[in-house]
C-alpha cells in the first residue's frame, strides 16, 4: 500500500509511553553551564523537550521545578541551594550517551533527573555507569531498564508491577474468572500477561485471553468470544480509546460485567467516548489528582497555585524523583556521586506524593498502586 | 454464528457503500480516488457538527445548529458531496488529459491534505458520537442483535440498489455508462462529459458520506483518521467485486465484512490478524478469479 496512516496520531500522547519513537527534527537547546558556583548542588535534568512528544518532559520540569522551589525556599539541602542543568535529548537515542557525557563531566552534578524515553535512558546507562553518577527516573518503563545498571533508579511502577498488582487487586476482590482483552504491543502484551499470572497465582482462573489492534473499532465478535465462557469480570489491558469501544459494546451486547483497566485508559478521553458504559469501570494509576491521598493534596494546592492547573502524575513522579534525591544526599551527607547512588539503593519508605517509594535490586520502584473507578464520569478512588 | 453473521453484514454493508463509490468514480475515470476515505470522514463530521449544540472546530468553540439527527444525516450527505465535488473540480478537472499517473499521486495528495485539514478543524482525537435512540437489542435464534445493525444493512442495501437503477435507466445513468466506455466518443455524441464526471464524483461522495455517518453512528465516534482503514478495506472490496461494478463492489464489501468477523470469531489469534486474513483472502479470490467477482475481463488496448 502506497499511503501512510497516521491514525495514530491521537494515540501518540499515550503510544510515547510504550516507548515508540518518532524522529524529532527539532534544535538542541540545552541552558547548560557548569554549576560550580560555590556551595550550589546542581541536579541534571534531561528529557525530551522539544518535538511532538515534549509534553512529558515540560509536565517533569513542572514537578521538578516546585520541587527545588520548595527545597530552597526550606534551606536548600543541607544549607546549600539547589539548581537544575537541562538538556534536551529530542527524543534521540543517539543523543543519550552525548548528554550523559555533558552531566558526568560537569562534576558539580550529583544526580540526574527526568528521561522521556526508555530508548534513550538505555543508550546513556553505559555512560553514567562509567562515571557513576546516579539516576532517578520518572516516565520510562520499559521492562529493560530493570537492573540494567547499578546506578540506575525509577520512581515510576513498570507495566508487569502494574498489571501483576491488579491481578491481585481483582482476585483479592472476590473474582475468580476473568476474561483478558489487549492490545497487541508491548505495552497490552506486558500488562495482559503480568496480570493473568498474577491473577491465577491467586487462584483466579482466565477464560480467554484476546489481543486486539491498536485502532481497531469493531469488538463485537471478540466480545461475543469473551462472553462465551461465562466470565465474572473483563479486563482491558490497552488504552482509552479501543477500552471506551470494548466497554460500549460490551455493554450493548447486554453484559453488565464489571470492567477493569489500566493506566492507558486513564484519560478524560475514556468517559467522553465511552459514556455511560465506562461508568464503575476500575482502572490503576500511580498518582491522580482527582483522588488526593493526605500526602498529595499540600502537593496539588502547591503545584496548583503555582502553575494554576491540576499536576498530571508525571509532574507528581518528577516532583517525588527530586525530593528521593534530596533525601539520599542529605542521608549521604555528601553530593560524591558514590555516595548518593548508594543512599538512594538503600531508600527505605520515603513518604512521596505518589505514595511510599522504595527501590528493590533492579532499581524498580515497590509501592502501591492507586485504584481509581469512574463514577459519574470522574476518576474518583476506587472502595476497596 | 447468526451473531457473528449479522455483524459481518453491518460492517460488510458500510464497506460496500463505500466500495462502491470507489467503483463508479473508477469506472468513468479509470482513477482511485483515495480522497473518498476523507469523504467519508467529512460526512461523518458534517452530521455530527450539525446535530450538536456547541461544538468545537479548529479550537474555537462553535454554536452548531442542534439540528434534529434526520435533518443532520442531510447535512452530512450535503458537506460529503461539497467535499467531493470541490475535489473533483479543483484537483482531477485540470488534469483530465494528463497520464494515469499524475491523478494517482494527485489523489494521493488530495487525501492526505483533506485528513490534515480534517486534523486542523476537530483535532487529532477521536469526538464522540452520541448513539442514535433506535430501542433495545432483540434476540432472534438465540443472536442478540443490534437495531442499528439492522438499519445499516437495510440502508446500505437500498442506497446501493437505488444508485444502481439511477446508473442503469435514468438518461444520466446512460450518459454515465456511455462516459465509462469511451470518453472520446460520448463526447461526440453530444454528452457532457465534464458534467457527467461531476455528477459521478457527487453521487459517489453522497455514498461514501453515508457510509461515514452510519460508521460514525455504529462505533460512537468521528475523528480525522477514521477514513483510512476503512478505505483500504472498501478499495480492496471494489477490487473483488471487479471494479466498475455496483453490485461486485456491493458483494466485495459484504465478503470483507464476513471475512473479518468470521476470522476473529474462529480463527485461533483471528481478532488481531483479522485484517490480514481479509487481504489474504483477497490475494485468493483475485488468483482465481482476476477479473473480480462480478467483473468483466478488461481487454487491454495496446
Amino acid at each position: 500500500m502506497i499511503r501512510r496512516t497516521t491514525t495514530a496520531a491521537s494515540l501518540a500522547a499515550v503510544a510515547a509511553l510504550s516507548l515508540t519513537l518518532a524522529a524529532c527534527s527539532s534544535s538542541a537547546s540545552s541552558d547548560s553551564g557548569s554549576g560550580d558556583a560555590e556551595g550550589e548542588i546542581a541536579l541534571g535534568y534531561t528529557a525530551t523537550l522539544t518535538g511532538d512528544f515534549a509534553s512529558y518532559g515540560l509536565e517533569m520540569r513542572e514537578g521538578v521545578d516546585l520541587a527545588v522551589e520548595e527545597l530552597n525556599d526550606g534551606g536548600g539541602i543541607d544549607g546549600r541551594q539547589v539548581k537544575i542543568v537541562s538538556a534536551d535529548d529530542e527524543g534521540s537515542p543517539a543523543n543519550g550517551p552525548v548528554v550523559a557525557q555533558q552531566f558526568c563531566d560537569d562534576t558539580a552534578i550529583a544526580a540526574v533527573l527526568g528521561y522521556s524515553f526508555s530508548s534513550v535512558a538505555l543508550s546513556a546507562l553505559p555512560v553514567y555507569d562509567s562515571c557513576g553518577l546516579p539516576i532517578v527516573a520518572s516516565a520510562v518503563t520499559s521492562p529493560e531498564l530493570t537492573g540494567a545498571s547499578d546506578v540506575f533508579f525509577r520512581d515510576v511502577f513498570t507495566d508487569a508491577y502494574q498489571g501483576a498488582e491488579m491481578g491481585t487487586h481483582v482476585a483479592d476482590g472476590g473474582v475468580e474468572k476473568v476474561a483478558v482483552l489487549y492490545q497487541q504491543d508491548d505495552y497490552g502484551q506486558g500488562v495482559a500477561e503480568a496480570f493473568s499470572t498474577a491473577f491465577e497465582e491467586a487462584g483466579g482462573e482466565v477464560t480467554s485471553s484476546q489481543a486486539y489492534q491498536l485502532g481497531a473499532v469493531d469488538f463485537g465478535t471478540i466480545v461475543n468470544t469473551a462472553l462465551a465462557d461465562d466470565p465474572e469480570a473483563i479486563f482491558i489491558g490497552g488504552f482509552y480509546t479501543e477500552a471506551a469501544k470494548i466497554a460500549t459494546q460490551l455493554r450493548s451486547s447486554g453484559s453488565e460485567l464489571p470492567i477493569y483497566g489500566t493506566d492507558g485508559a486513564v484519560s478524560p478521553d475514556l468517559v467522553s467516548l465511552g459514556g455511560d458504559a465506562v461508568e464503575g469501570m476500575t482502572v490503576y494509576s500511580a498518582f491522580s489528582a482527582a483522588a488526593g491521598t493526605d500526602a498529595s493534596s499540600a502537593f496539588i494546592d502547591a503545584f496548583t497555585a503555582k502553575f494554576d492547573k491540576e499536576p498530571s502524575s508525571w509532574a507528581a513522579l518528577a516532583y517525588d524523583a527530586t525530593m528521593v534525591v534530596a533525601e539520599a544526599i542529605t542521608e549521604a551527607g555528601s553530593t560524591d556521586r558514590a555516595a548518593v547512588a548508594e543512599a538512594l539503593a538503600s531508600i527505605d519508605g520515603f513518604g512521596g506524593v505518589t505514595g511510599d517509594i522504595t527501590f528493590d535490586d533492579g532499581g524498580d520502584r515497590l509501592g502501591e498502586l492507586i485504584f481509581l473507578q469512574v463514577d459519574g464520569g470522574e476518576f474518583v478512588a476506587a472502595a476497596e | 454464528m447468526t451473531q457473528v453473521l449479522i455483524n459481518g453484514l453491518a460492517v460488510g454493508g458500510i464497506y460496500g457503500l463505500l466500495a462502491v463509490s470507489f467503483s463508479v468514480v473508477y469506472g468513468v475515470l479509470g482513477m482511485v480516488n483515495f480522497a473518498f476515505g476523507e469523504v467519508f470522514m467529512f460526512g461523518a463530521f458534517g452530521a455530527l457538527v450539525a446535530a450538536a449544540a456547541n461544538t468545537q472546530i479548529a479550537g474555537a468553540d462553535f454554536a452548531g445548529p442542534a439540528l434534529p439527527q434526520w435533518a443532520a444525516i442531510g447535512i452530512g450527505l450535503v458537506v460529503g458531496a461539497i467535499v467531493g465535488l470541490l475535489v473533483e473540480r479543483i484537483a482531477y478537472k485540470p488534469l483530465r488529459n494528463a497520464p494515469i499517473l499524475s491523478m494517482l499521486i494527485t489523489a494521493i495528495a488530495v487525501s492526505m491534505l483533506l485528513r490534515a485539514v480534517g486534523t486542523f478543524l476537530f483535532g487529532a482525537s477521536q469526538s464522540p458520537v452520541p448513539a442514535p435512540d433506535l430501542g433495545e437489542a432483540f434476540e432472534v435464534l438465540g443472536a442478540r442483535i443490534q437495531p442499528i445493525d439492522i438499519v445499516i444493512f437495510s440502508v446500505a442495501i437500498v442506497a446501493t440498489g437505488a444508485f444502481w437503477a439511477l446508473v442503469k435507466f435514468t438518461p444520466i445513468g446512460r450518459a454515465i455508462r456511455a462516459t465509462a466506455q469511451d470518453r472520446d466518443a460520448a463526447r461526440l455524441m453530444g454528452i457532457g462529459v465534464d458534467k457527467v464526471i461531476s455528477t459521478t464524483f457527487v453521487l459517489g461522495s453522497v455514498m461514501a458520506a453515508l457510509a461515514g455517518i452510519l460508521y460514525s453512528q455504529k462505533y460512537g465516534f468521528a475523528a480525522a483518521g477514521m477514513g483510512f482503514i476503512p478505505g483500504l478495506k472498501a478499495l480492496v472490496a471494489a477490487v473483488l467485486g471487479g471494479i466498475g461494478s455496483i453490485p461486485g463492489a456491493f458483494v466485495g464489501g459484504l465478503v470483507i465484512g464476513l471475512t473479518e468477523e468470521l476470522a476473529a470469531a474462529y480463527v485461533p489469534e483471528g481478532a488481531a490478524y483479522r485484517d490480514v486474513i481479509a487481504f489474504g483472502v483477497l490475494v485468493l479470490i483475485l488468483w482465481l478469479r482476476p477479473q473480480g467477482i462480478l467483473g468483466r475481463r478488461e481487454v487491454q488496448k495496446v
